[in-house]
Protein backbone atom coordinates (compact mmCIF):
# COMPACT_ATOMS: atom_id res chain seq x y z
CA UNK A 1 0.00 0.00 0.00
CA UNK A 2 1.01 3.33 -0.73
CA UNK A 3 0.90 5.69 2.17
CA UNK A 4 3.38 8.77 1.62
CA UNK A 5 0.97 9.86 -1.46
CA UNK A 6 4.32 8.99 -3.77
CA UNK A 7 5.10 6.00 -6.01
CA UNK A 8 8.69 6.77 -5.84
CA UNK A 9 10.83 3.83 -5.76
CA UNK A 10 7.47 1.43 -6.63
CA UNK A 11 8.05 -0.52 -9.80
CA UNK A 12 6.66 1.20 -12.89
CA UNK A 13 6.10 -2.04 -13.97
CA UNK A 14 3.75 -2.87 -10.79
CA UNK A 15 1.85 0.52 -11.34
CA UNK A 16 0.84 -0.04 -14.94
CA UNK A 17 -0.34 -3.52 -14.03
CA UNK A 18 -2.66 -1.75 -10.85
CA UNK A 19 -3.57 0.34 -13.29
CA UNK A 20 -4.85 -1.90 -15.72
CA UNK A 21 -6.52 -3.67 -12.78
CA UNK A 22 -8.48 -0.91 -12.16
CA UNK A 23 -9.42 -1.23 -16.17
CA UNK A 24 -6.88 1.95 -17.51
CA UNK A 25 -5.52 0.54 -20.65
CA UNK A 26 -3.66 3.60 -21.08
CA UNK A 27 -0.15 4.86 -20.13
CA UNK A 28 1.35 5.61 -16.78
CA UNK A 29 4.13 6.23 -15.33
CA UNK A 30 5.92 7.45 -12.31
CA UNK A 31 7.41 11.40 -12.42
CA UNK A 32 10.54 12.24 -10.66
CA UNK A 33 9.02 13.82 -7.83
CA UNK A 34 7.10 10.28 -7.34
CA UNK A 35 3.72 11.43 -8.24
CA UNK A 36 1.84 9.66 -11.37
CA UNK A 37 1.73 11.02 -15.36
CA UNK A 38 -1.04 10.50 -16.73
CA UNK A 39 0.11 11.95 -19.66
CA UNK A 40 -2.85 14.82 -19.53
CA UNK A 41 -5.41 12.36 -19.82
CA UNK A 42 -8.97 12.84 -18.06
CA UNK A 43 -10.59 9.74 -16.06
CA UNK A 44 -7.76 8.17 -15.02
CA UNK A 45 -7.95 5.87 -11.20
CA UNK A 46 -7.11 7.99 -8.64
CA UNK A 47 -4.17 6.80 -6.49
CA UNK A 48 -6.49 5.52 -4.01
CA UNK A 49 -8.03 3.62 -6.68
CA UNK A 50 -4.29 2.19 -7.43
CA UNK A 51 -3.36 1.71 -3.82
CA UNK A 52 -6.23 -0.38 -3.49
CA UNK A 53 -4.52 -2.61 -7.02
CA UNK A 54 -0.98 -2.70 -5.96
CA UNK A 55 -0.92 -5.72 -3.44
CA UNK A 56 -2.68 -7.30 -6.55
CA UNK A 57 -0.46 -6.56 -8.91
CA UNK A 58 2.75 -7.02 -7.20
CA UNK A 59 1.51 -10.77 -6.21
CA UNK A 60 0.69 -10.99 -10.27
CA UNK A 61 3.90 -9.26 -10.85
CA UNK A 62 6.13 -11.40 -8.63
CA UNK A 63 4.51 -14.86 -9.86
CA UNK A 64 5.35 -13.99 -13.45
CA UNK A 65 8.50 -12.76 -12.73
CA UNK A 66 9.37 -16.03 -11.04
CA UNK A 67 8.86 -17.95 -14.01
CA UNK A 68 11.11 -16.15 -16.14
CA UNK A 69 15.07 -15.95 -16.70
CA UNK A 70 14.75 -12.33 -17.55
CA UNK A 71 12.81 -12.19 -13.95
CA UNK A 72 10.18 -9.08 -16.09
CA UNK A 73 7.27 -9.49 -13.87
CA UNK A 74 5.47 -6.78 -16.56
CA UNK A 75 2.29 -6.67 -17.85
CA UNK A 76 1.69 -8.22 -21.50
CA UNK A 77 6.26 -9.62 -21.92
CA UNK A 78 6.01 -11.77 -24.90
CA UNK A 79 6.98 -15.16 -23.61
CA UNK A 80 10.96 -15.82 -23.51
CA UNK A 81 12.45 -18.21 -26.16
CA UNK B 1 101.61 68.38 5.25
CA UNK B 2 100.76 65.51 3.23
CA UNK B 3 97.98 62.92 4.34
CA UNK B 4 99.14 59.94 4.41
CA UNK B 5 96.12 57.76 5.78
CA UNK B 6 92.51 58.93 6.60
CA UNK B 7 90.60 56.82 8.97
CA UNK B 8 87.36 56.30 8.83
CA UNK B 9 86.08 58.59 11.54
CA UNK B 10 88.00 61.40 9.49
CA UNK B 11 85.15 61.33 7.03
CA UNK B 12 81.79 62.65 7.39
CA UNK B 13 78.37 60.75 7.37
CA UNK B 14 77.69 60.84 3.65
CA UNK B 15 80.89 62.17 2.38
CA UNK B 16 81.61 59.40 -0.01
CA UNK B 17 79.14 60.12 -2.45
CA UNK B 18 78.97 58.03 -5.92
CA UNK B 19 80.98 60.62 -7.77
CA UNK B 20 83.66 59.56 -5.49
CA UNK B 21 83.26 56.07 -6.24
CA UNK B 22 85.78 54.93 -9.00
CA UNK B 23 84.11 52.98 -12.02
CA UNK B 24 83.71 49.41 -11.33
CA UNK B 25 85.12 50.12 -7.75
CA UNK B 26 82.52 48.39 -6.26
CA UNK B 27 83.20 44.06 -6.50
CA UNK B 28 80.53 41.71 -5.31
CA UNK B 29 82.24 40.54 -2.06
CA UNK B 30 81.63 44.26 -1.21
CA UNK B 31 77.77 43.45 -1.14
CA UNK B 32 76.42 42.01 2.10
CA UNK B 33 74.51 38.90 1.12
CA UNK B 34 70.82 40.06 1.06
CA UNK B 35 71.49 43.55 0.59
CA UNK B 36 70.17 43.96 -2.71
CA UNK B 37 66.54 43.83 -2.12
CA UNK B 38 63.89 44.01 -4.72
CA UNK B 39 63.60 47.54 -4.76
CA UNK B 40 67.17 48.06 -6.09
CA UNK B 41 66.21 47.08 -8.88
CA UNK B 42 65.28 48.79 -11.89
CA UNK B 43 61.77 47.46 -13.22
CA UNK B 44 62.28 46.10 -16.46
CA UNK B 45 66.27 45.41 -15.98
CA UNK B 46 66.12 41.61 -15.47
CA UNK B 47 66.44 40.44 -19.17
CA UNK B 48 66.71 36.92 -20.78
CA UNK B 49 70.10 37.09 -20.25
CA UNK B 50 70.62 37.36 -16.81
CA UNK B 51 68.11 34.11 -15.82
CA UNK B 52 70.61 30.57 -16.25
CA UNK B 53 68.63 28.06 -17.87
CA UNK B 54 66.07 26.10 -16.41
CA UNK B 55 66.27 28.84 -13.89
CA UNK B 56 62.59 29.36 -14.02
CA UNK B 57 60.67 26.51 -12.19
CA UNK B 58 56.96 25.48 -12.05
CA UNK B 59 56.54 27.12 -8.47
CA UNK B 60 57.45 30.64 -10.55
CA UNK B 61 54.38 31.00 -12.94
CA UNK B 62 51.48 31.75 -11.11
CA UNK B 63 48.00 29.66 -11.95
CA UNK B 64 46.78 30.97 -15.15
CA UNK B 65 49.55 32.90 -16.31
CA UNK B 66 50.80 30.46 -19.25
CA UNK B 67 48.59 32.23 -21.72
CA UNK B 68 47.51 30.76 -25.50
CA UNK B 69 50.05 32.62 -26.98
CA UNK B 70 52.98 31.13 -24.55
CA UNK B 71 52.23 27.37 -26.22
CA UNK B 72 53.86 26.84 -29.11
CA UNK B 73 51.53 25.91 -32.04
CA UNK B 74 51.11 22.55 -33.10
CA UNK B 75 53.05 20.50 -35.72
CA UNK B 76 52.62 17.39 -37.31
CA UNK B 77 55.06 15.95 -40.20
CA UNK B 78 56.17 12.84 -41.32
CA UNK B 79 60.19 12.40 -42.71
CA UNK B 80 62.20 9.05 -43.92
CA UNK B 81 65.04 9.03 -41.42
CA UNK B 82 67.70 6.66 -41.03
CA UNK B 83 68.70 4.97 -38.13
CA UNK B 84 71.89 3.67 -36.68
CA UNK B 85 71.38 0.79 -33.84
CA UNK B 86 72.80 2.36 -30.44
CA UNK B 87 72.79 5.94 -32.17
CA UNK B 88 71.14 8.93 -31.31
CA UNK B 89 72.23 10.36 -34.90
CA UNK B 90 69.73 10.39 -37.64
CA UNK B 91 69.86 11.79 -40.98
CA UNK B 92 66.92 12.38 -43.12
CA UNK B 93 66.75 14.62 -46.54
CA UNK B 94 65.86 18.00 -44.94
CA UNK B 95 65.84 18.91 -41.20
CA UNK B 96 64.56 22.64 -41.97
CA UNK B 97 61.07 21.97 -40.65
CA UNK B 98 62.44 20.04 -37.49
CA UNK B 99 62.69 22.05 -34.36
CA UNK B 100 64.27 20.92 -30.97
CA UNK B 101 62.22 19.02 -28.34
CA UNK B 102 59.65 17.66 -31.47
CA UNK B 103 58.59 14.44 -30.36
CA UNK B 104 59.28 11.36 -32.30
CA UNK B 105 56.98 8.73 -33.27
CA UNK B 106 56.76 5.15 -35.41
CA UNK B 107 54.69 6.65 -38.02
CA UNK B 108 52.12 4.14 -37.10
CA UNK B 109 51.29 6.17 -34.24
CA UNK B 110 52.38 3.86 -31.39
CA UNK B 111 54.69 4.85 -28.80
CA UNK B 112 55.53 1.08 -28.36
CA UNK B 113 57.80 -0.49 -30.65
CA UNK B 114 56.71 -3.99 -32.30
CA UNK B 115 58.85 -5.24 -35.52
CA UNK B 116 55.73 -5.20 -37.77
CA UNK B 117 55.78 -1.87 -38.50
CA UNK B 118 59.71 -1.46 -38.22
CA UNK B 119 58.26 -0.03 -35.04
CA UNK B 120 61.88 -1.70 -33.32
CA UNK B 121 63.79 1.44 -33.16
CA UNK B 122 62.73 4.82 -31.92
CA UNK B 123 62.23 4.62 -28.34
CA UNK B 124 59.12 5.36 -26.37
CA UNK B 125 59.82 9.42 -25.27
CA UNK B 126 61.96 10.06 -27.47
CA UNK B 127 62.36 13.29 -28.94
CA UNK B 128 65.21 15.94 -30.79
CA UNK B 129 67.84 16.97 -28.89
CA UNK B 130 69.92 18.91 -31.18
CA UNK B 131 69.83 19.38 -34.81
CA UNK B 132 73.39 19.01 -36.27
CA UNK B 133 73.03 20.66 -39.75
CA UNK B 134 70.51 20.52 -42.92
CA UNK B 135 70.42 16.62 -42.38
CA UNK B 136 71.13 15.48 -39.70
CA UNK B 137 70.16 15.51 -35.72
CA UNK B 138 70.49 13.69 -32.54
CA UNK B 139 67.39 11.94 -30.54
CA UNK B 140 67.47 12.28 -27.03
CA UNK B 141 67.81 8.78 -26.79
CA UNK B 142 69.75 6.05 -28.81
CA UNK B 143 67.89 4.15 -31.72
CA UNK B 144 67.18 0.81 -30.32
CA UNK B 145 67.96 -0.64 -33.79
CA UNK B 146 68.57 0.40 -37.46
CA UNK B 147 66.68 1.25 -40.39
CA UNK B 148 67.03 3.12 -43.49
CA UNK B 149 64.17 5.30 -44.58
CA UNK B 150 62.16 4.67 -41.43
CA UNK B 151 58.69 6.89 -41.75
CA UNK B 152 59.55 8.93 -38.99
CA UNK B 153 56.18 11.12 -37.03
CA UNK B 154 57.42 14.32 -35.58
CA UNK B 155 55.49 16.93 -33.68
CA UNK B 156 55.22 19.34 -31.39
CA UNK B 157 53.32 21.77 -29.44
CA UNK B 158 50.59 20.11 -27.47
CA UNK B 159 51.75 17.01 -28.74
CA UNK B 160 50.30 13.05 -28.09
CA UNK B 161 51.77 12.48 -25.02
CA UNK B 162 50.81 15.77 -23.35
CA UNK B 163 46.99 14.63 -23.72
CA UNK B 164 46.19 11.99 -21.13
CA UNK B 165 44.21 8.81 -22.12
CA UNK B 166 40.30 8.96 -22.78
CA UNK B 167 40.59 12.87 -22.07
CA UNK B 168 39.47 13.96 -25.20
CA UNK B 169 35.66 14.32 -25.43
CA UNK B 170 32.86 14.18 -28.22
CA UNK B 171 32.82 17.77 -28.35
CA UNK B 172 36.92 18.37 -28.76
CA UNK B 173 37.20 16.13 -31.83
CA UNK B 174 37.02 17.53 -35.10
CA UNK B 175 33.65 18.55 -36.32
CA UNK B 176 33.44 16.01 -39.08
CA UNK B 177 34.41 12.72 -35.94
CA UNK B 178 31.56 14.47 -33.96
CA UNK B 179 28.87 14.18 -37.13
CA UNK B 180 25.77 12.25 -36.30
CA UNK B 181 25.64 8.56 -37.50
CA UNK B 182 22.36 6.38 -37.81
CA UNK B 183 23.44 4.79 -34.93
CA UNK B 184 22.40 3.63 -31.41
CA UNK B 185 25.48 3.57 -28.86
CA UNK B 186 25.87 3.40 -25.12
CA UNK B 187 23.37 1.24 -24.39
CA UNK B 188 22.27 1.88 -20.95
CA UNK B 189 19.95 -0.96 -18.73
CA UNK B 190 16.36 0.52 -17.94
CA UNK B 191 13.64 -0.64 -15.32
CA UNK B 192 15.73 -4.46 -15.06
CA UNK B 193 16.75 -5.08 -18.46
CA UNK B 194 19.73 -7.37 -18.72
CA UNK B 195 22.23 -9.70 -20.56
CA UNK B 196 18.51 -11.39 -21.22
CA UNK B 197 17.45 -8.81 -23.74
CA UNK B 198 18.66 -8.02 -27.15
CA UNK B 199 17.59 -4.45 -27.34
CA UNK B 200 19.60 -2.67 -30.61
CA UNK B 201 18.50 -4.52 -33.51
CA UNK B 202 18.97 -3.71 -37.41
CA UNK B 203 22.47 -3.27 -37.75
CA UNK B 204 22.44 -0.65 -34.69
CA UNK B 205 19.92 1.61 -35.71
CA UNK B 206 16.96 0.32 -33.75
CA UNK B 207 16.57 0.03 -30.49
CA UNK B 208 13.35 -1.81 -29.14
CA UNK B 209 12.13 -3.44 -25.79
CA UNK B 210 8.50 -4.95 -26.15
CA UNK B 211 8.73 -6.37 -22.81
CA UNK B 212 5.40 -5.89 -21.10
CA UNK B 213 4.04 -2.48 -20.04
CA UNK B 214 6.41 -0.25 -18.12
CA UNK B 215 8.89 -3.38 -18.46
CA UNK B 216 12.63 -4.08 -19.23
CA UNK B 217 13.98 -1.29 -21.77
CA UNK B 218 17.08 0.59 -23.07
CA UNK B 219 18.31 3.70 -23.26
CA UNK B 220 20.95 4.52 -25.98
CA UNK B 221 22.45 7.59 -27.45
CA UNK B 222 22.68 8.77 -31.23
CA UNK B 223 26.38 8.48 -32.15
CA UNK B 224 27.31 12.22 -32.59
CA UNK B 225 25.78 15.35 -32.09
CA UNK B 226 23.73 17.90 -34.78
CA UNK B 227 26.69 20.35 -34.49
CA UNK B 228 25.50 24.11 -34.61
CA UNK B 229 24.51 24.12 -38.21
CA UNK B 230 22.09 22.51 -40.42
CA UNK B 231 21.36 18.84 -39.71
CA UNK B 232 18.56 15.78 -40.50
CA UNK B 233 17.42 13.39 -37.84
CA UNK B 234 14.54 10.39 -39.49
CA UNK B 235 13.68 8.01 -37.60
CA UNK B 236 10.66 5.82 -37.17
CA UNK B 237 9.26 5.54 -33.79
CA UNK B 238 7.20 2.08 -32.65
CA UNK B 239 3.09 2.50 -32.07
CA UNK B 240 2.27 0.55 -28.62
CA UNK B 241 1.66 0.54 -25.38
CA UNK B 242 4.36 2.75 -23.88
CA UNK B 243 6.02 5.87 -25.63
CA UNK B 244 8.41 5.97 -28.58
CA UNK B 245 10.29 8.71 -29.84
CA UNK B 246 13.25 10.74 -29.18
CA UNK B 247 15.02 13.60 -26.79
CA UNK B 248 16.30 16.34 -28.15
CA UNK B 249 18.92 18.45 -26.04
CA UNK B 250 21.33 21.17 -25.91
CA UNK B 251 24.84 19.44 -25.33
CA UNK B 252 25.90 22.68 -23.08
CA UNK B 253 23.41 21.45 -20.84
CA UNK B 254 25.42 19.02 -19.48
CA UNK B 255 28.42 19.03 -18.05
CA UNK B 256 30.36 15.58 -19.49
CA UNK B 257 28.11 13.72 -22.16
CA UNK B 258 30.92 10.88 -21.69
CA UNK B 259 29.84 10.43 -18.39
CA UNK B 260 28.45 7.14 -18.08
CA UNK B 261 25.75 8.30 -15.52
CA UNK B 262 24.87 11.59 -17.56
CA UNK B 263 21.28 12.23 -17.31
CA UNK B 264 19.45 10.06 -19.56
CA UNK B 265 16.09 11.76 -18.44
CA UNK B 266 14.31 14.18 -20.35
CA UNK B 267 17.02 16.37 -20.98
CA UNK B 268 15.25 19.07 -18.82
CA UNK B 269 18.53 21.42 -17.91
CA UNK B 270 17.78 24.68 -16.11
CA UNK B 271 18.94 27.34 -18.55
CA UNK B 272 19.01 24.76 -21.60
CA UNK B 273 16.42 23.90 -23.80
CA UNK B 274 15.29 20.70 -25.13
CA UNK B 275 12.44 18.71 -26.79
CA UNK B 276 10.63 15.33 -26.37
CA UNK B 277 8.84 13.48 -29.26
CA UNK B 278 6.27 11.32 -27.86
CA UNK B 279 4.05 8.20 -30.34
CA UNK B 280 1.91 5.81 -28.52
CA UNK B 281 -0.74 4.02 -28.95
CA UNK B 282 -2.50 3.48 -25.68
CA UNK B 283 -2.98 7.15 -25.22
CA UNK B 284 -2.80 7.36 -29.41
CA UNK B 285 -1.13 10.85 -29.32
CA UNK B 286 1.49 12.04 -31.51
CA UNK B 287 2.92 14.64 -29.27
CA UNK B 288 6.05 17.44 -29.23
CA UNK B 289 6.92 18.69 -26.08
CA UNK B 290 9.14 21.66 -25.20
CA UNK B 291 11.56 22.72 -22.44
CA UNK B 292 12.49 26.44 -22.29
CA UNK B 293 15.20 25.93 -20.04
CA UNK B 294 13.04 26.31 -17.13
CA UNK B 295 9.42 24.56 -17.50
CA UNK B 296 7.95 21.26 -19.98
CA UNK B 297 4.91 22.30 -21.80
CA UNK B 298 3.07 20.85 -24.72
CA UNK B 299 4.86 23.01 -27.67
CA UNK B 300 2.83 20.79 -30.79
CA UNK B 301 -0.25 18.46 -30.39
CA UNK B 302 0.18 16.89 -33.74
CA UNK B 303 -2.82 14.53 -33.53
CA UNK B 304 -3.40 10.90 -33.21
CA UNK B 305 -0.28 8.84 -32.72
CA UNK B 306 1.68 7.49 -35.76
CA UNK B 307 1.87 4.03 -36.92
CA UNK B 308 4.86 3.20 -38.70
CA UNK B 309 5.57 6.61 -40.05
CA UNK B 310 8.71 8.47 -40.57
CA UNK B 311 9.51 11.52 -38.39
CA UNK B 312 11.71 13.92 -38.54
CA UNK B 313 13.78 16.89 -36.79
CA UNK B 314 15.83 19.10 -38.83
CA UNK B 315 17.56 22.65 -39.14
CA UNK B 316 17.91 25.03 -41.77
CA UNK B 317 20.05 27.98 -41.26
CA UNK B 318 19.10 28.72 -37.32
CA UNK B 319 15.67 27.13 -38.14
CA UNK B 320 14.41 24.14 -36.27
CA UNK B 321 11.30 22.19 -37.75
CA UNK B 322 9.55 18.91 -36.87
CA UNK B 323 7.14 16.62 -38.67
CA UNK B 324 5.64 13.91 -37.73
CA UNK B 325 4.28 11.36 -40.40
CA UNK B 326 2.15 13.01 -42.65
CA UNK B 327 1.19 15.93 -40.30
CA UNK B 328 2.78 18.96 -41.43
CA UNK B 329 5.77 20.44 -40.86
CA UNK B 330 6.49 22.68 -37.33
CA UNK B 331 8.60 24.95 -36.28
CA UNK B 332 10.18 24.13 -33.25
CA UNK B 333 12.59 27.38 -32.70
CA UNK B 334 11.91 30.72 -35.56
CA UNK B 335 15.51 31.77 -35.64
CA UNK B 336 18.80 31.29 -33.83
CA UNK B 337 18.73 27.99 -33.41
CA UNK B 338 22.64 27.23 -33.22
CA UNK B 339 22.34 24.29 -30.64
CA UNK B 340 24.30 21.39 -30.63
CA UNK B 341 21.96 19.06 -29.60
CA UNK B 342 22.42 15.55 -28.11
CA UNK B 343 19.67 12.87 -29.53
CA UNK B 344 18.66 9.41 -27.06
CA UNK B 345 15.18 7.73 -26.72
CA UNK B 346 12.39 7.22 -24.74
CA UNK B 347 12.64 4.24 -23.27
CA UNK B 348 9.06 3.18 -22.10
CA UNK B 349 8.35 -0.47 -22.92
CA UNK B 350 6.81 -1.37 -25.00
CA UNK B 351 8.40 0.91 -27.70
CA UNK B 352 10.90 1.35 -30.69
CA UNK B 353 12.90 3.93 -32.46
CA UNK B 354 14.51 3.17 -35.73
CA UNK B 355 17.02 5.56 -37.06
CA UNK B 356 16.54 6.28 -40.87
CA UNK B 357 18.91 9.31 -41.31
CA UNK B 358 21.34 10.84 -39.22
CA UNK B 359 23.80 13.73 -40.74
CA UNK B 360 24.78 17.01 -40.00
CA UNK B 361 24.27 19.41 -42.97
CA UNK B 362 27.92 20.69 -43.93
CA UNK B 363 26.90 22.84 -47.48
CA UNK B 364 23.41 23.41 -45.57
CA UNK B 365 20.20 21.97 -45.28
CA UNK B 366 16.98 22.66 -47.23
Amino acid sequence: MNTMGTYKGKSPAVVARAADLCGWKKNVSINMDGTLNWWGETGHPTDSEIDAKLSAAQDAHDIQASKREDGNGALGAPDEE
Amino acid sequence: MAIDTLGANALASNSVTTAKIANDAVTGAKIPADAVVAADIADGSITTAKLADDAVTGAKIGTGEVKTDNIENSTSLHLDCTFTNADATVTTASTSNLAVGMEMHHSHGSTTTDADHNGSIIRAGSRILSITNSTTFEMTQNAAGAGTDVLTHFTSGVTKSKIANSSVSLIKKADNDQALEPLWTRLVYNAGANYTHQLITTQGTKIEYANGNNGPSGIARVKGTTGHGDFIFMYKPGYSWGYSGIYLADVAGYVDLDNPAWMYGSGQNAGFQSWGFYNNSSNNIAHIYHWDGSANNLDHNMGTGTNGNTWRVWRVNGVLYAKAGGYSNVTLQASNSRQDFVIWNQSQSPGSCEILQASRMPAGGA
